[in-house]
């Protein structure tokens, strides 16, 4: 599939052919004084990751698809030169790119689709392409986180979990159980169960009738009181890391919902950020935060880990309470129960917090004092999904930003922002939607905002629409 | 790269227009899935006597007539002339005449002689179709960004998904006396 690549003159973007976002306005962005606003790409569809290289070469993917997994366009690496020439550098199978590292003259994409994601490695002189990482849980919700490389050359990436709370559950598309229906949660070290189970409606059924399903097991499959399931080195929920080939992985973490977004701070701390639980469904929980974790294990020596850290999933809220603590009582969906007994000790707390559905998404540390904030982490908030994963009204408009967090205070101010929260779409603007990942231009002057595009999202259906990604740049004006 | 220019990906006006052309031909197929639904639909309340199900029929015939006439919004929606038809009806018409002799052939194969019953049972393959049809549609219209043409078709392949439940319902409901009994409806 080749893309077709065209460059335009700036003024085509007050009227895109896209009748879904048909005016893109850097005048509609709001950065601090300064900074300047440029659109470099527009018209990508579903685009989930990027990164550049030293001589200013952004490689971008387009996800194929995202959630739903339809429609499916073309899931491509894109490679955009310094010169603005645009090529392909691969396709994707069926469920597409998310994450991309340029390393040593490589590039590793992270991929979803089917039962398991995968790391993929593209030699860039031969065009190679090899898978060095499968089989970590998926075929359901969640993305996998990465990859990056940490100051140790060590390749560090991540997995979701595959159930949304806890429990694979038909809260999410009836077809991903049509898809899927073997998948389930795996633990990263072992786990004894309460036997708590939950009951909810089998849409799969003919008659819809109640049916029991417990935690790390496929939909209808209960668990026992006292059961012990085994923790496994590709687990659900986790972050490891492995030598550049793919061998020698080692678990890290487990526990952490939904780390699409992970990097390294200048002093060479891995942190990842993380998607709150979710308050629907048949076990829906209230006001559980966004974070951003800082994981502790990645200062170990590689192959010293013995036991995972555990970031809580499915069980500690990001402010340490439990999913089942008054304060996480959900007023949409059944409450939630404990489902290990005696868990593991929590590794919190969350080195930042922020409001419920921002949907923290791609991150990046500015390394430059150009810029102007050196040592900052800069985190994409792609934006809530209320009301369809929410029912309160404070919730609509949480996200649709980028914020620079100071990980020691765990404070964050405002980077990028439209004139009024939301996205551009919801206000007539020509600003941003969506924004999905970030990361700093090699001469640390610009940052490259990646733009998902439109979302269409009601209580009863969510629908992205194509064509509408952008990337955006970034730039520190120069002082005369 | 240089700051007076962006990179459009797949946006161009060739490459727009050459996607919208090949969505509007698609269209065609839909109209003409639609038509041969209602054109099966007219012909099996004219078939069928029990008053439930005629009722149920012909209650689903005037909101099968309402998903037809959409088509035209979602042909202008996908940059096709305002108030036109994609020109499918024709075909729809003889692929309904088609369909009615395909069922009256398997009809006889399978010993349900009734022409009610074997009537359902096209109505439940053409349905098929057509939600198929606007589904397409659907999948279309978001892959180049058109909410218009969303804001059509979601509604509408929702009623007719609940239309095909029940289409179905019927022809397992009546099933034993259309072929065990060889009774008609």
């Amino acid at each position: 599939m080749t893309v077709t690549a065209t460059p335009a003159p700036r003024d085509v973007l007050d009227r895109l052919v896209t009748p879904a976002r048909p005016r893109v306005d850097p005048a509609d962005v709001r950065v601090p004084p300064g900074f300047r606003v440029e659109v470099v790409m527009c018209g990508l569809s579903f685009p989930t990751g990027l990164d550049v290289t030293d001589d200013d070469t952004v490689f971008v993917l387009e996800g194929g698809s995202t959630w739903p997994t339809r429609p499916y366009l073309p899931a491509r690496i894109l490679r955009l030169r310094p010169d603005g020439e645009v090529d392909e550098i691969g396709e994707e199978t069926l469920g597409g790119p998310r994450g991309v590292a340029w390393h040593d003259g490589a590039l590793y994409v992270s991929d979803k689709g089917g039962y398991t994601s995968r790391i993929v490695r593209y030699d860039l002189d031969s065009g190679e392409r090899r898978v060095i990482v499968d089989g970590l849980p998926d075929g359901g919700w969640h993305e996998p986180g990465g990859p990056v490389f940490g100051p140790d050359g060590l390749m560090y990436f991540g997995q979701g979990s595959v159930s949304q709370n806890g429990v694979v559950l038909p809260q999410g598309f009836t077809v991903d159980l049509a898809k899927h229906p073997r998948a389930h949660d795996v633990p990263g070290q072992d786990v004894v169960l309460t036997g708590n189970n939950v009951w909810s409606r089998d849409p799969l059924a003919p008659y819809p009738f109640l049916t029991r399903t417990g935690p790390f097991k496929p939909f209808g499959v209960p668990a026992e009181s006292a059961e012990v399931v085994r923790g496994e080195l590709m687990c659900s929920s986790g972050i490891w890391r492995a030598r550049p080939d793919g061998s020698d992985i080692e678990l890290l973490a487990w526990g952490v919902r939904n780390p699409y977004g992970m990097a390294f701070s200048p002093d060479g701390d891995l942190y990842v950020s993380d998607n709150d639980l979710e308050e629907k469904g048949e076990r829906a929980v209230a006001n559980d935060p966004d974070r951003i974790w800082c994981i502790r294990n990645a200062r170990t020596p590689h192959g010293s880990v013995t036991t995972p850290d555990w970031y809580g999933f499915p069980e500690i809220c990001a402010d340490g309470l439990p999913a089942w603590h008054p304060d996480h009582l959900p007023s949409k969906g059944k409450a939630a129960e404990p489902l290990i007994e005696n868990p593991p000790a929590w590794a919190g707390p969350a080195a930042f917090l922020e409001k419920p559905h921002s949907c923290m998404t791609g991150i990046d540390f500015c390394t430059s004092s150009t810029f102007g904030y050196a040592g900052k982490l800069f985190a994409c908030e792609w934006g809530t999904l209320a009301p369809l994963n929410s029912p309160n009204p404070e919730d609509l408009d949480h996200g649709f930003k980028v914020i620079a967090v100071d990980v020691q205070a765990g404070t964050a101010e405002d980077f990028v922002t439209n004139d009024k929260p939301g996205p551009a779409s919801s206000q007539g603007s020509g600003g941003i939607e969506r924004p999905v990942a970030c990361k700093f231009s090699p001469d640390g002057r610009s940052l490259y905002l990646l733009d998902f595009g439109v979302s269409l999202i009601t209580e009863g259906y969510m629908m992205s629409v194509a064509r509408t990604g952008v990337l955006w740049r970034i730039t520190r004006e120069a002082v005369r | 790269m240089t700051t007076d220019s962006i990179v459009l990906i797949d946006i161009d006006q060739q490459t727009w227009g050459t996607h919208l052309d090949r969505a509007r031909h698609w269209l065609t197929l839909t109209e003409a899935s639609q038509s041969a639904f209602c054109a099966l639909l007219d012909s099996a309340i004219g078939e069928i006597g029990e008053p439930h199900i005629r009722r149920y029929l012909t209650d689903m015939r005037a909101q099968a007539q309402r998903h037809h006439d959409c088509i035209p919004d979602l042909l202008a929606a996908f940059g096709g002339p305002g108030g036109q038809r994609p020109g499918g009806t024709t075909m729809g018409r003889v692929t309904a005449a088609g369909r009615a002799l395909a069922g009256a052939a398997q009809g006889l194969v399978g010993g349900a002689r009734g022409r009610g019953y074997r009537k359902l049972r096209e109505l439940l393959l053409a349905n098929q179709d057509a939600i198929g049809a606007f589904a397409v549609t659907e999948q279309l219209a978001l892959a180049v960004g058109l909410r218009d043409a969303i804001a059509i078709t979601f509604p509408l392949i929702r009623e007719k998904t609940t239309d095909q439940l029940l289409l179905q319902e019927y022809l397992l409901e009546m099933a034993p006396k259309a072929i065990l009994y060889h009774a008609d409806l």
